[in-house]
């Protein structure tokens, strides 16, 4: 007995009551140590020596406190907790989750330390992994509309590490604002998910990361940028669900969509120009969101028509009037006004597939009412045989909230509109028809009209 | 647990289980909540369940109050909110049975009562220094200050 005074003075109390706690097992105080962020996790290692070495073992670490990163990078004792995480989840255990937060700027010459620890990180046990590599000169250059064309240097972007052996373990990576070469890395051969945001891509296709994961099934990128034929592939791409939001090449705005994903059942599309050749085989997909404000579509093609006649299951519709004004039918065209939609699509020998038997839902944003967007509408609840419910978002929201007061005039646009949409004839006995203000979160109104035929 | 529902429905009568304490006490809890717990629907399918599951790790007092828990959660339509408040009152017990809860958790498999009393725990020691935390839960097999000052130096960031 040889402690000091100190301690007998602070022990002395608790000498006699029961330690509730340690009567838990191991597994149950690192599940409890689980909740706790890093800093408090670490403080238990303090408590005894049972719990010297408990915090090492936890499934779940989140290490994003930045200003704490930022310390530990720049001191020793950064490499030391690693080495405890390391060992311990090399030898003994798996992590379920591991976060981690850079605050990365090439200045200060630590990208070798970083590549050390990426390295460390991919080589681990760790299921589901997320590395951010922030770099507050950068977030500017990406918006929340996707990159902005300004003369920031890319070459401030931290660029992942080459040629890293990665785990087996590995099912779900996300990295962002960072820089990814796929065709430089070694093959992640258990990842299904993928998720990349602020992320250059440098590989000219996404040929380049179906062959480094071969096993992937989401793929979503976001505020990305990407080469203008990242998406153009001619073999099969054998992803399940595509998420690409506002990505877009470094020099100009707009890049091509040509692929082939037999397996797709999930696609969600938003951005501001896009241009959509072909997605070919997707006769799976289940739910389809569109939302591109200048989709542009390849001569030869007769539009997202093309598109949405192949798909033979398809549930859930959504789309933008950005997309249905002028070429959801075909290419624009001086006669837009005028043509009939079923009459196209005889002349064409297109069918609707989706429309007979599978879509239940659809959705329009950013309704403004125009001619052509009704004879989507009008054509779309004519032929929905087992349609469940169309949500149309108008546009303006002022002229929403003035009608739904009350305030409009009988032969006003919106009463029109409303009107109009009220007549339309509905294949589905069961379809709602929901008219409502643009979803927005701070408008303390929100209304909207079912129309019951 | 009124039995509100067996005029809608033909007759179905609802499957008990049987569980028994370690001090003897004999509960009865329906097959729908006991499926919460990964150990007990284990022993459903294997069809172990048609006698009393004896649960030597559980005493009454706590058994009593894991079959309660276990009927809030099966019940249907409760709202999220009101339903948060119960576990709130819930878990707002002393040390002792908030581990004994835990422990139960544990070897029931019951996720939703282990995140719910781990997650309280968690709570107690977030922001705590090490004594604070040493005192909460009597901890009381200590290192030497020479042990304790090496591991608070190895990591000392964390101290600060």
């Amino acid at each position: 007995m040889d402690r000091s005074i100190s301690r007998q003075r602070t022990r002395a109390h608790t000498s006699q009551a029961t330690d509730y706690i340690s009567r838990l097992p191991d597994v149950v105080l690192v599940y409890i140590l689980s909740f706790l962020p890093l800093k408090d996790c670490i403080k238990t290692s303090a408590l005894s020596k049972r719990w010297k070495y408990l915090w090492t073992k936890t499934s779940r670490l989140n290490i994003n406190e930045i200003e704490i990163i930022a310390k530990l990078v720049r001191s020793n004792f950064y490499c030391t907790i690693c080495e405890d995480i390391w060992t311990s989840s090399t030898t003994c255990c798996t992590l379920d989750k591991f976060q981690l937060t850079f605050l990365y700027d090439v200045y200060d010459r630590l990208t070798k330390k970083v590549d050390v620890w990426v390295r460390y990180a991919w080589a681990s046990n760790i299921k589901d992994m997320e590395l951010s590599f922030f770099n507050p000169g950068l977030l500017k250059y990406f918006d929340e509309r996707g990159p902005v064309r300004t003369g920031v240097d890319l070459n401030l972007l931290y660029e992942l590490p080459h040629n890293c052996l990665v785990s087996k373990v590995l099912s779900s990576l996300n990295m962002n604002c960072c820089k990814l070469r796929a065709s430089a890395l070694k093959v992640f051969p258990s990842l299904r998910r993928i998720f990349l945001k602020q992320v250059v891509i440098l590989d000219s296709s996404v040929r380049a990361l179906a062959s480094k994961f071969p096993v992937l099934e989401d793929l979503s990128l976001e505020n990305c940028v990407i080469s203008k034929q990242f998406f153009v592939c001619e073999e099969d791409l054998m992803i399940k669900r595509l998420y690409v939001t506002n990505c877009k090449p470094n020099e100009i705005p707009t890049f091509e969509i040509n692929l082939s994903i037999p397996h797709l059942v999930l696609l969600v599309l938003h951005g501001v120009y896009a241009k959509l050749t072909s997605i070919r085989k997707a006769t799976q997909l289940l739910d389809v969101t569109m939302d591109i404000r200048h989709l542009l579509v390849s001569e030869e093609k007769v539009g997202l028509a093309s598109l949405l006649s192949g798909l033979r299951h398809c549930q859930n519709l959504t789309l933008t009037s950005w997309c249905i004004q002028g070429n959801f039918f075909r290419n624009g065209g001086p006669d837009i006004w005028d043509y009939d939609p079923e009459q196209y699509f005889q002349s064409e020998c297109l069918s609707f597939p989706c429309l007979e038997n599978s879509l239940k839902k659809i959705t329009v944003n950013g309704f403004t009412g125009r001619r052509d967007e009704m004879k989507v509408v009008h054509f779309l609840l004519r032929n929905a045989r087992v349609l469940e419910e169309i949500s149309i978002f108008y546009e303006d929201a002022e002229e929403y909230y003035r009608g739904a007061m009350g305030l409009w005039r009988q032969n006003g646009r919106f009463y029109q509109i409303f009107c109009e949409l009220l007549r339309c004839q509905r294949a589905s006995a069961r379809a709602e028809v929901i008219f409502s203000s643009p979803p927005r979160e701070n408008v303390s109104y929100k209304g909207s009209y079912y129309l019951v035929q | 647990m009124s039995s509100s529902s067996s005029s809608s429905l033909p007759p179905c009568p609802k499957k008990m289980i049987t569980l028994k304490s370690s001090d003897g006490e004999t509960f009865q809890i329906e097959e729908t909540a006991a499926l919460q717990s990964k150990t007990l629907e284990n022993m459903i399918d294997e069809n172990c369940a048609s006698t009393p599951i004896p649960l030597r790790s559980i005493n009454g007092k706590i058994l009593a109050k894991v079959v309660e828990f276990c009927n809030k959660h099966a019940e249907v339509g409760v709202d999220a909110e009101s339903l948060h408040a119960w576990d709130a009152e819930f878990v707002n017990v002393e040390y002792t049975t908030l581990f004994d809860y835990i422990l139960a958790a544990n070897f029931l498999e019951i996720p939703t009562l282990l995140d719910l009393a781990s997650g309280v725990v968690g709570d107690m020691i977030k922001g705590k220094t090490p004594d604070e935390i040493r005192k909460m839960f009597n901890i009381n097999d200590a290192f030497s200050p020479e042990e304790e000052e090496e591991v608070r130096r190895a990591n000392q960031w964390a101290f600060e």
